[in-house]
């Protein structure tokens, strides 16, 4: 899951950062406005907390501009104001959560991780396909009940398809939910983290759409 | 000491200078007049003068005429129109019968010098009478010289009652065109002192929040004034958006902090460090408490109770309530709203949802499944705000501190406390009353607000809101 991180405050962000990718997301960290809505608008990310008070583009207006231009990722905005004003504004403009500062960070990546779930149509934190579990809050993946160690690369991969459950996902749009813009990849990376997962999940677990891409709960190919 | 009203000083003075030019005019026209109708009399009394000498018999003693002056006024004792002869020499005198036993007396010192004098003399009636004379000099057939001092006189009562009535004429012409310039000028004045009724009702509407600049079209000559109250109020607007930015700016510069020592906190409680961790949490927590207080508080606005203001209701709740179900208590709570459209709270819009976002926020927070908003008139005229929720509500000691305005019931929740301490503050300002008590419906806590309605006049010149 990837997540655009807009915050100008560096120290801020370094917890958020730590944080969300402790719990799985690949995270994108932008401090200034313009260049985080136009990295917004041509990306795409799973979900985007946005700091209202920024230099150059305040956060608003970021807002609806994303919304006017069809930007549909669930939008978390951070506001250090906590007038009433403000928030119903924000949710006004299109923001599907809100935080006030100062938060805890915790809470940010619980909310971040449930706008992901409802995004993809999951109410529950579990999600399961067959006998594949995923526990997000708790970060588990389990097959008939044995958990699975996972690494974090791992899990975002199973986390992903989980998510799209019943849907081929493209080895491009796995490339763009998984890894951030500077990460350094190989043009084989995700067959190689695909082959490397299902050997510790079996090799049943992602089936393959041959010229499509994979896919996790689907009709057997 | 309070000056008069500029209409009634430019009344006054329109008053006084129309009245002085008509008294002006009046007396130059009526003098104008009487010199015309003098002149007019002189000129007939010329003419009957002409016609005397013609009719003089020089040769008759005493003087006498050929035949009567045509006019009959001279035949007529005491007629108005006089004539006289005399013969300084003989000292015989002949005179119209209209002086009838009168004299007509003359200056002394006549002479032939060919001139027509004139003179006011005394007529029989002992009123004055305008009068020609002059010495002349006949010869009769018989080659007789004859000296005779003639005159011709006419009373002044035609002329004066001519005068009399065509200063009367006068007066009244020149009392209506009095009231007509005065009229005017009042017309004028209000015309004039228009615009500033429009400043007035401007500078009303910037007060009570309706507008926040002058507008309208304004004559180029209150345009200068028209342009500093609007530079007023940008530089006022200006330095109170400076103020609550730069407040707004120091909360989220704490803030920011704040949320890092939170961070760190966390971080420590990880690493088994729970005392240190709980115990910046709890600083963190005050000093949040703190500033949010005070923040808001920068946002409220302070008005008078002339001003009103019109904030419909119905989406105001609305909007907040799809806000809070953007929280995961919020979302799996059921709403019931039952709020009559188009109430219009006599509130600035940002406090209202200031207040109601608070209550609301609160009632999620106690409630276990359920809130209930309705809203409505009361027999007042005024609004009933009542918020209900299913939570565990409050004894009766609790509602009454709550009551308190700052007091808390919880000091370890976080921000408590706060958010009631703002809401009494915003309907102190608003001149509004909450009611704390159980809910009969739903169990748990049931706040009751009184709020001021818009006055239906305000209602119907109001735009209706978008929020």
């Amino acid at each position: 899951m990837r997540v655009l991180l807009v915050e100008d405050d560096v120290r801020i962000a370094q917890h958020v950062r730590s944080a969300l990718e402790m719990a799985g997301f690949a995270v994108d960290h932008e401090t200034d406005g313009e260049e985080a809505w136009y990295r917004g608008d041509t990306e795409p990310f799973d979900v985007i907390i946005l700091d209202l008070g920024l230099p150059t583009l305040d956060g608003l207006t970021m807002l609806k501009r994303w919304r006017k231009s069809g930007q549909g990722a669930p939008i978390i905005i951070l506001t250090a104001r906590g007038n009433w004003d403000e928030r119903v504004e924000g949710i006004d403009a299109g923001a599907d959560d809100y935080l006030t500062k100062p938060f805890r960070i915790e809470e940010l990546v619980a909310r971040a991780r449930a706008l992901v779930r409802r995004a993809a149509g999951h109410s529950s934190a579990i999600i399961q396909a067959g006998d594949l579990t995923l526990d997000t809050r708790q970060m588990h993946v389990s097959r008939a009940g044995v958990p699975i160690p996972l690494t974090s690369q791992e899990y975002r991969l199973v986390s992903y398809l989980l998510h799209q459950r019943g849907r081929v996902v493209s080895q491009l749009e796995l490339t763009e939910h998984l890894y951030t813009q500077d990460f350094e990849r190989e043009s084989n990376s995700i067959e190689v983290l695909v082959g490397r997962t299902r050997k510790k999940l079996g090799q049943d677990a992602i089936q393959t759409r041959r010229g499509f891409g994979y896919i996790i709960g689907g009709d057997t190919a | 000491m309070k000056s008069p009203a500029l209409r009634l000083r430019l009344l006054l003075a329109a008053a006084a200078s129309v009245t002085g030019a008509l008294i002006i005019a009046g007396i130059g026209i009526a003098l104008i007049f009487s010199s015309h109708v003098e002149r007019s009399t002189r000129d007939d009394l010329e003419s009957q003068f002409n016609r005397l000498l013609a009719l003089v018999d020089p040769a008759s003693h005493p003087p006498a005429l050929i035949r009567p002056m045509a006019d009959p006024k001279f035949g007529v004792p005491l007629g108005g129109l006089y004539w006289q002869m005399s013969d300084p020499a003989s000292q015989e005198t002949a005179r119209s019968r209209s002086l009838w036993d009168s004299v007509l007396t003359l200056p002394e010192g006549l002479s032939f010098d060919g001139i027509l004098r004139s003179t006011e003399l005394i007529d029989p009636e002992g009123t004055p009478a305008i009068s020609l004379y002059r010495k002349l000099e006949f010869i009769s057939e018989i080659g007789e010289t004859r000296v005779l001092d003639i005159v011709i006189a006419e009373d002044k009562e035609r002329i004066n009652s001519a005068n009399s009535a065509f200063r009367l004429d006068l007066a009244r012409a020149l009392a209506v065109l009095g009231i007509a310039l005065i009229s005017a000028a009042w017309l004028q004045v209000s015309l004039g002192l228009s615009p500033l009724k429009t400043i007035q009702r401007g500078v009303n509407a910037i007060r009570s929040g309706r507008e926040i600049q002058l507008k309208g079209d304004f004559p180029q000559e209150v345009m200068p004034l028209v342009n500093e109250v609007n530079e007023l109020m940008k530089a006022q607007g200006k330095s109170i958006g400076f103020a609550r930015e730069r407040a707004a700016d120091l909360a989220h510069g704490l803030k920011t902090s704040l949320t890092v020592l939170n961070a760190e906190a966390q971080t420590l409680r990880n690493t088994g460090n729970t005392t240190s961790a709980e115990t910046i949490e709890e600083l963190t927590t005050s000093m949040t408490a703190t500033i949010d207080h005070q923040l808001r508080l920068s946002r409220l606005r302070y008005r008078s109770r002339l001003e009103h203001q019109n904030t419909i209701l119905a989406p105001t709740i609305s909007k907040i309530v799809v806000a809070l179900t953007k929280t995961p208590k919020g979302r799996t709570t059921n709403w019931d709203q039952d709020v009559i459209a188009d109430l219009g709270v006599n509130m600035d819009r940002s406090d209202l949802t200031e207040l109601l976002g608070i209550l609301l926020d609160n009632a999620l927070k106690w409630s276990t499944s359920r809130v209930a908003i309705s809203a409505g008139l009361d027999e007042n005229n005024t609004i009933q705000i009542t918020i209900a929720d299913d939570g565990p509500g409050l004894t009766s000691d609790e509602i009454t501190q709550l009551g308190k305005r700052g007091k808390r019931l919880d000091e370890k929740t976080p921000g408590s406390g706060i958010g009631l301490a703002i809401a009494h503050e915003i309907i102190s300002l608003n001149q509004g009353l909450m009611k704390l008590q159980k809910s009969k419906q739903l169990g748990g806590l049931q706040v009751t607000l009184t709020l001021p309605a818009t006055a239906i006049d305000q209602k119907m010149t109001d735009d209706a809101q978008d929020l």
